[in-house]
């Protein structure tokens, strides 16, 4: 496959490539070193995505791991390790939703669940702002996943697009059309919810 | 609230309802354990094309050898039936 220019600037670094080659001869160091290196980065990703359920988010990246490791061989490096591991996430938190079918079940418990997990997110701050947070997730875990899968890359991962577009398996093109009808949705619903 | 018609506005909301979290010190060292362990059994083995294998692959080297000895044999009978008088 013929790389592009973009595609060039995104893909995998020299430490990058050496640390694929190092996964895929099963060294432990280089498995302590991936996990080290993106476990955070990835919980956080995974938690804000499944409406902030602390033991849900623990199993799926156990999950992406755990598949990040099997399919190392198969890794060609046509993008960051980050975004590999983002893109297996991703499709771990599809499958959540997809298989367990429990979408609805967790948007209607979600209050009752924080309450019960509390401890390790940041606790919303109190007054104006801490309210306008809660709606704003209250709001964002309203929207259909792959809204919120795309939002989350775009704003608060502050991904490229081309970057979303390799994780969602879309095209660029794609994803830009994704976001505008996913920014829109949250702005009617944040709307309707201010004025209500 | 605003109209939230910026982006810059609309990352700022997001980027405030979705702060960042760590998963607690004692399940990143278990998880790492896991991962650690899995990977020096046969758990997260390298995945081969399944003509591969070595199972599959000396059933078909040995299917190989046995259709060309077979045609070997048959080319001999039929090269010798041609020269008897």
């Amino acid at each position: 496959m013929v790389m592009n220019k973009a595609q060039m600037a995104d893909s995998i670094s020299k430490d990058e490539a050496q640390l694929v080659k190092d996964l895929r001869r099963r060294d432990p160091m280089a498995v302590a070193e991936l996990y080290n290196t993106y476990a955070d980065r990835i919980y956080s990703l995974v938690f804000n995505q499944v409406d902030r359920n602390r033991e849900v988010a623990q199993d799926i990246v156990q999950e992406t791991f755990v598949a990040a490791l099997k399919s190392a061989a198969r890794f060609r490096g046509h993008s960051k390790i980050y975004t590999w591991l983002c893109s297996i996430a991703n499709k771990k938190v599809s499958d959540f939703y997809r298989h367990q079918k429990r979408q609805a079940k967790y948007q209607t418990t979600k209050a009752l669940e924080l309450d019960q997990l509390g401890g390790e997110t940041l606790a919303a701050d109190p007054g104006e702002s801490g309210e306008r947070q809660e709606v704003t997730r209250q709001v964002l875990f309203s929207l259909p996943l792959h809204y919120r899968q795309v939002l989350i890359l775009k704003y608060v991962e502050e991904m490229p697009v081309l970057e979303i577009s390799q994780i969602m398996g879309r095209s660029p093109k794609s994803i830009e059309g994704l976001l505008t009808r996913a920014r829109n949705e949250l702005r009617t619903k944040l709307t309707t919810r201010s004025e209500g | 609230m605003a109209d939230f018609t910026s982006e810059d506005e609309i990352k700022e909301l997001l980027k405030s309802a979705c702060q960042p979290a760590t998963p607690s010190p004692e399940l990143k060292s278990q998880q790492l354990q896991d991962l650690v362990r899995g990977v020096g059994s046969t758990a997260y083995g390298v995945t081969r094309p399944r003509w591969r294998q070595p199972r599959l692959g000396v059933s078909i080297a040995a299917a190989v050898i046995s259709v060309v000895i077979g045609y070997g044999i048959w080319l001999g009978q039929a090269m010798g039936a041609t020269l008897v008088p």
